[in-house]
């Protein structure tokens, strides 16, 4: 029975399943066919120049980065509305102060000795030094002998008289005699003639005789007659030394009567009379001494040679070392002047003085603490590159030194000496015949070195020395863009300056296009900017190599008259430079190295810190060009093509159409060529194909004066792709996009930025889908 | 190539879906048996066919009480979109749709008629917890149900859009691109009571041939209904275009207008970007429209009814006696999904009535950034610049169905009939009358064998067939349904699954 209901189930299932209309979906085999027709742009204009918010689309939209502050547009008159692509590049190249001449002095010591002492008054007090009455003369004594008494002749040789003088010579211990003499004055009050006194200094200690023996006489003329006062020198041998000193007379007289009032012989005084020792123990008044000294500075960058020839020190220090003092004196006073060191107002009053006195003052046998003295602000005035300088010392006047203290040894050797230094020096202006300075613009990188000449290498390649003005704007299209020759271009270099020396600049201008094509500026020959191999050219590099005359261009900066900041130019144009060339070749960047060479002449010049020269590069290039045939190449990613289906792909563009309708009101006109590469730079196809209609679109007419846009010219050009084309075109890594420019009939002609070109895109494809299938 | 062949075995899987497309719910043992039940299915299933049911134990081996954690899972898509006849006759055969063989093909498709529509429906159910217990007498049961049910139409106007693309030999004078979609998707709670009712006479009943003993159950599910999310768009528009000559670029031109009704955070959020689009025109949809859903739930809110009656007969038909002892016939009719739902939380209506025309015209704008900024400018400012209004609340009917049936189960036999007709035309459901016959053979007694059939209706005749294991306290069972293809009234295919049902 369950086989029996088994059965019913089976068989319920065979005749439910057999009249089951139920049919399995085949496999998806079909391929659809689409059309896409779109416009994609209606009477869209483009204006050259322009953009902005609110401002008409431009072809070169100025408010972009790279196109920022690039274009001027000529604002009135015949060119109203010109376009000059502008480009303004500040170089800083910092100050030049390089060329500020650098002097430095030698250093210079002196050495102010005492010298020969000279010995003066032996007495410190007025009045007699001593004296002796007639007994101690005669022997007679007064008392005992009456007046009118005859006195036979005689002398007391036998018993000489003695002056005892040293208790009235308290200033005076001793001296160790060089040469002179000492005068010695003496007054005979006696009341009888002398016919001969000799008088001969002696030490009263040991009673030897000092010096030579003198003579009161009628032979000598100045015989001690009663009541006369008459001097006597006595003079010496060299290394005489008197100490203790005494007077010892011995007196011939003839016949007399003996006086009734008999005075005194008195010496009166004791005086030196060119008496100089070679060391002296006295009391010393105060004793002066000086001496001159000079430093010469190096005349290599700056010769002064006029008292009026100055430098200004920016700063500079003049260094005093210790002042040694070996005298047993102390300098009260010492003073080191410079005449020609002199500070604002700059006259010999306002000369530099370094002053040691008071707490300053140089104490006996010691030495002076060093001194500095900042010149920052001094002019020297250093005829024939020469500064002098004076010492004046004074010492100490012992005699006023507390009893005890007031005799002092001093030798004629004894000195005061020091060094005088003057160091870094750095001038901020000068005067003078300043010597031709070379000074690089810009930093220099001393990993290149110098020249065999020894000069500092600048390198236009060298990144850290090129000065560089980068033309963005320019940068893709000189690249691509060759045969365009530009008319009216000029390159300036404008600057602002305070250098009143005559400077020659010296530069290597290098134009460099999107392709590292190079053109140097040149000066054209026989202008003053052509530069000639003898120019102090050396060092200015490109790559490594030495630049030759004729890759370089000079100019002169014009001198401030009076040191203050002037605004000037330097235009390079057709007629004094190959700047048409070099402009033509569209540089995308201008490499700038040079070196300033600053009073070539080494004339008299002033020059003076901050040395400034700022010059900015400023590039004109007026769109006014001509093309015949001119070319413009370039490579645009074609990577992005590879989403295009491809031969036997599901889906297939069986064909592709741009159709382009235009009004042209620029004065250029193109014919188009697109050669899509594969990735080893094979053409895959190209638009149009060989024997193809060109796509051309016509320049715009240009009126034959204003050479302007007259009227422009409508036209419309078709970019069309075949199914087989399509089928390749997933294959595309670039696509080389080549152009024939030409301006109208292959004139000049100028753009405004007004120009424009209107243009209405549609675009047409038909898509084939296939789903399924094998 | 890969991925087309994917999208068209999901295509022809959700054509096939639409064979059994009927408001009726179904589970795996009813859509392996053509989409019928009323007089089968029992368990907390019943709540959503026929509430007598919970009193019946089909199998008579069935324990008093049914659970369902995840109890059924449904899906049916189809639609006159899913048209199998014209897919094997155009897109099989390596033709290139161009020219009179893409005429032909959407005429087949759409007839001749420009504003011919055609629509691919698709509905699911999901239970996530059932729960039946049956008494002696009476029985009870809760059950809830998520619904969704999306609607998508479109004109011949539209698929010629599709296979010409933007040709304006095709589009040269205005042609209609229409489109619809309406989204209804809502949660029921329903609580179902069945009792046995007294039956008078029944010993004369009794006493008639074949006929040992009657009994007669009446049921009812009333349920509450919770409106998940409701959207409900109509687009209409023509196309017109024409093509590049010596004046100009051409020009594209859309005329269209749609509506659509929206609720709840997204009619706020839908209103807000309205509104400031009047003030700021570059106000993006994007910054205002980012629904989350987090108001699901919320949204609406309604009630419904299934009621039925069974009279279940123990019959003895000698001559079919070999089929087993038990033999029970059971005849059921019932009506279910009475009721409605009404969105109205903050029902807003979006209206856009605008011409927009492509001329290559740009402006000031770049060709660049005109274009990259093409589609936000379509997004903003074109198909974007709606009006969004207050609208009343939103009431959906649901897809209300009559349905009678008869099963007769011989022992391991059981065979199935029924009949029903929908009260509307919403989604699944159709108010053209069909038919389903079934049977299910219980081999071993736990691994029931359906099959059947469904005729009538909107679509095509319906095959089905279902297996799996139901044991006495477990059931694992799925179905599936397919539709014979049929030009006119497309295909479809239902896919269900019983969850894991237990019972105890």
């Amino acid at each position: 029975m369950r086989n029996f209901k088994l059965l019913l189930v089976w068989i319920f299932t065979v005749v439910l399943v057999t009249n089951c209309d139920i049919s399995t979906p085949g496999k998806p085999d079909f391929t659809t066919s689409q059309s896409v027709e779109a416009p994609l742009l209606l009477n869209k204009t483009l204006q050259f120049l322009g953009g902005g918010e609110g401002a008409p689309e431009a072809l070169l939209d100025t408010t972009k980065s790279d196109f920022d502050s690039l274009f001027t547009v000529t604002d009135g008159g015949i060119d109203d509305g010109l376009i000059t692509l502008s480009r303004t590049e500040e170089f800083d190249f910092g100050d030049l102060n390089d060329a500020i001449p650098e002097i430095s002095a030698e250093p210079s010591t002196f050495s102010a000795e005492v010298g020969e002492l000279e010995i003066g008054s032996f007495s410190s007090g007025d009045g007699d030094l001593g004296s002796v009455d007639i007994e101690a003369v005669t022997g007679s004594d007064p008392d005992f002998v009456p007046a009118g008494t005859p006195i036979p002749a005689g002398d007391n040789s036998a018993n000489p008289v003695e002056i005892n003088i040293g208790a009235n010579t308290d200033f005076f211990v001793s001296a160790t005699i060089k040469r002179g003499t000492i005068d010695i004055q003496v007054t005979n009050n006696l009341g009888f003639d002398f016919r001969v006194a000799q008088v001969q200094l002696i030490d009263t200690t040991t009673k030897v005789g000092i010096g030579s023996v003198a003579e009161f006489s009628t032979a000598n003329g100045n015989q001690l007659v009663d009541g006369a006062v008459e001097i006597a020198s006595v003079s010496f041998t060299e290394g005489d030394k008197i100490q203790n000193l005494g007077v010892q007379l011995t007196i011939f007289w003839d016949a007399f009567t003996f006086p009734a009032n008999p005075g005194l012989l008195a010496v009166n005084s004791v005086e030196g009379n060119g008496l100089t020792a070679s060391e002296v123990e006295a009391a010393v008044t105060a004793q002066d001494f000086s001496t001159t000294k000079t430093t010469t500075f190096d005349d290599t960058e700056f010769v002064f040679t006029s008292p009026d020839h100055y430098v200004e020190l920016e700063s500079g220090i003049i260094s005093v070392d210790p002042i040694q003092n070996s005298l047993d004196l102390t300098v009260d006073t010492l003073i080191i002047s410079f005449p020609t060191i002199r500070r604002a107002p700059y006259t010999a009053a306002d000369s530099l003085v370094v002053s040691y006195v008071g707490e300053d003052r140089i104490f006996r046998s010691s030495a002076s603490n060093a001194k500095t003295i900042d010149l920052a602000g001094y002019r020297l005035f250093a005829l024939n590159n020469t500064v002098g300088y004076n010492i004046v010392a004074l010492t100490e006047n012992t005699q006023e030194a507390p009893v005890g203290d007031q005799t002092r040894i001093i030798s004629e050797l004894d000195a005061i000496s020091s060094g005088v230094e003057i160091t870094n020096l750095k001038v901020t202006e000068a005067f003078g015949e300043i010597q031709s300075q070379t000074v690089l613009l810009g930093d220099d990188d001393p990993s290149n070195g110098t020249t065999t000449a020894g000069n500092d290498i600048v390198d236009a390649y060298n990144e850290t020395e090129v000065s560089l003005t980068e033309i963005d704007g320019l940068d893709d299209l000189s690249s691509e863009i060759d045969g365009i020759e530009f008319a009216g271009a000029s390159l300036s270099i404008t600057y602002t300056s305070n250098i009143g020396v005559p400077t020659t600049i010296y530069a290597a201008i290098l134009g460099v296009d999107g392709e590292g094509q190079e053109i140097f500026l040149r000066g054209t020959a026989g202008t003053d900017k052509e530069v000639q191999p003898t120019d102090p050219i050396d060092g200015i590099y490109a790559n490594g190599v030495q630049l030759t005359s004729d890759q370089l261009i000079k100019f002169s900066l014009d001198p401030s008259p009076d040191g203050s900041v002037i605004n000037s130019s330097v235009t390079f144009d057709d007629s004094n430079t190959n700047v048409l060339d070099f402009l033509n070749n569209l540089p995308s960047e201008i490499r700038f190295v040079g070196k300033s060479v600053i009073n070539e002449s080494n004339g008299e010049a002033t020059i003076a810190t901050p040395l400034e020269f700022d010059p900015s590069i400023l590039v004109d290039l007026p769109i006014y060009f001509s093309a015949a045939s001119a070319s413009y190449e370039t490579t645009v990613d074609g990577s992005g093509l590879d989403g295009l289906p491809k031969d036997g792909d599901d889906t297939d563009v069986t064909s592709g159409e741009l159709v382009i309708t235009y009004d042209n009101g620029l004065p250029l006109g193109f014919i188009l060529n697109f050669d899509f590469l594969d990735d080893v730079g094979n053409s895959i196809t190209t638009v149009p194909l060989p024997g193809d209609d060109q796509v051309i679109l016509s320049a715009a007419q240009v009126d034959a004066n204003t050479r302007f846009v007259s009227s422009t010219m409508p036209g419309q050009l078709i970019i069309a792709l075949n199914d087989s084309q399509l089928d390749q075109l997933s294959r595309t890594d670039s696509v080389a996009i080549s152009a024939t420019l030409d301006t109208f009939s292959q004139e000049a002609v100028k753009i405004r930025d007004t120009d424009s070109i209107t243009i209405s895109i549609s675009a047409k494809a038909s898509v084939r889908t296939n789903v399924g299938g094998n | 190539m890969k991925k087309l062949k994917i999208i068209f075995t999901v295509f022809l899987a959700l054509s096939a879906a639409s064979v059994v497309a009927q408001g009726r719910h179904f589970n795996s043992a009813t859509i392996g048996m053509g989409g019928g039940g009323t007089a089968y299915v029992d368990g907390y299933h019943a709540n959503f066919i026929n509430p007598a049911n919970l009193m019946v134990n089909n199998t008579g081996r069935k324990p008093k009480r049914t659970v369902g954690l995840m109890g059924g899972l449904g899906l049916r898509a189809g639609g006159t979109l899913l048209n199998q006849n014209v897919y094997d006759t155009y897109f099989t055969k390596g033709l290139i749709l161009e020219g009179q063989t893409r005429t032909d093909m959407l005429n087949a498709w759409f007839g001749s008629d420009v504003s011919n529509t055609r629509n691919v429906v698709v509905g699911l159910n999901l239970v996530p917890f059932g729960f039946s217990n049956r008494g002696k007498n009476t029985a009870f049961s809760l059950a809830t149900r998520i619904r969704t049910i999306e609607e998508f139409d479109v004109n011949k106007g539209f698929m010629e859009l599709a296979f010409y693309g933007l040709d304006s030999d095709q589009f040269a004078s205005p042609v209609p691109v229409d489109f619809s979609n309406t989204v209804l998707s809502y949660t029921e709670v329903s609580v179902g009571f069945a009792m046995e009712l007294p039956i008078p006479l029944t010993g004369l009943i009794e006493k008639l041939p074949f006929i040992n003993g009657i009994n007669i159950y009446a049921g009812a599910a009333p349920k509450y209904i919770i409106g998940l999310q409701s959207t409900e768009l109509d687009f209409n528009s023509t196309l017109q275009v024409s093509g590049a000559d010596q004046n100009g670029p051409g020009v594209i031109t859309h005329d269209f207008n749609y509506s659509m009704f929206v609720y709840g955070d997204l009619a706020t959020q839908m209103s807000d970007y309205s509104r400031a689009r009047q003030t700021d025109s570059n106000a993006k949809f994007g910054d205002y429209v980012d629904y989350d859903g987090s108001d699901i739930g919320t949204l609406g809110t309604g009630f419904g009814l299934d009621l039925g009656i069974t009279a279940e007969l123990d019959v003895s038909l000698p001559a079919l006696g070999f089929l087993g002892k038990r033999q029970v016939l059971r005849v059921s009719m019932s009506a279910t999904d009475l009721g409605s739902v009404s969105f109205k939380e903050n029902p807003k209506e979006i209206n856009a009535n605008s011409i927009f025309t492509f001329d290559g015209d740009i402006g000031d704008d770049s060709f660049g950034d005109y274009f990259d900024t093409l589609s936000d400018s379509l997004q903003n400012d074109v198909y974007g610049g709606f009006e969004a209004d207050d609208a009343p609340e939103r009431k959906y009917d649901l897809p209300g169905m009559y349905n009678f049936g008869a099963s007769l189960t011989l022992g391991k036999l059981t065979a199935t009939a029924d009949y029903g007709i929908g009260f509307n035309d919403f989604g699944n459901n159709t108010e053209i009358s069909y038919v389903t016959l079934g049977a299910e053979y219980r081999l071993l007694n736990f691994i029931p064998i359906r099959f059947g059939t469904r005729r009538g209706g909107d679509y095509s005749a319906a095959y089905s067939a279902g297996i799996g294991v139901d044991f006495r306290f477990l059931e694992f069972t799925v179905g599936a349904s397919t539709v014979s293809s049929d030009a006119d009234k497309g295909t479809s295919l239902a896919l269900a699954w019983s969850g894991l049902v237990l019972r105890f």
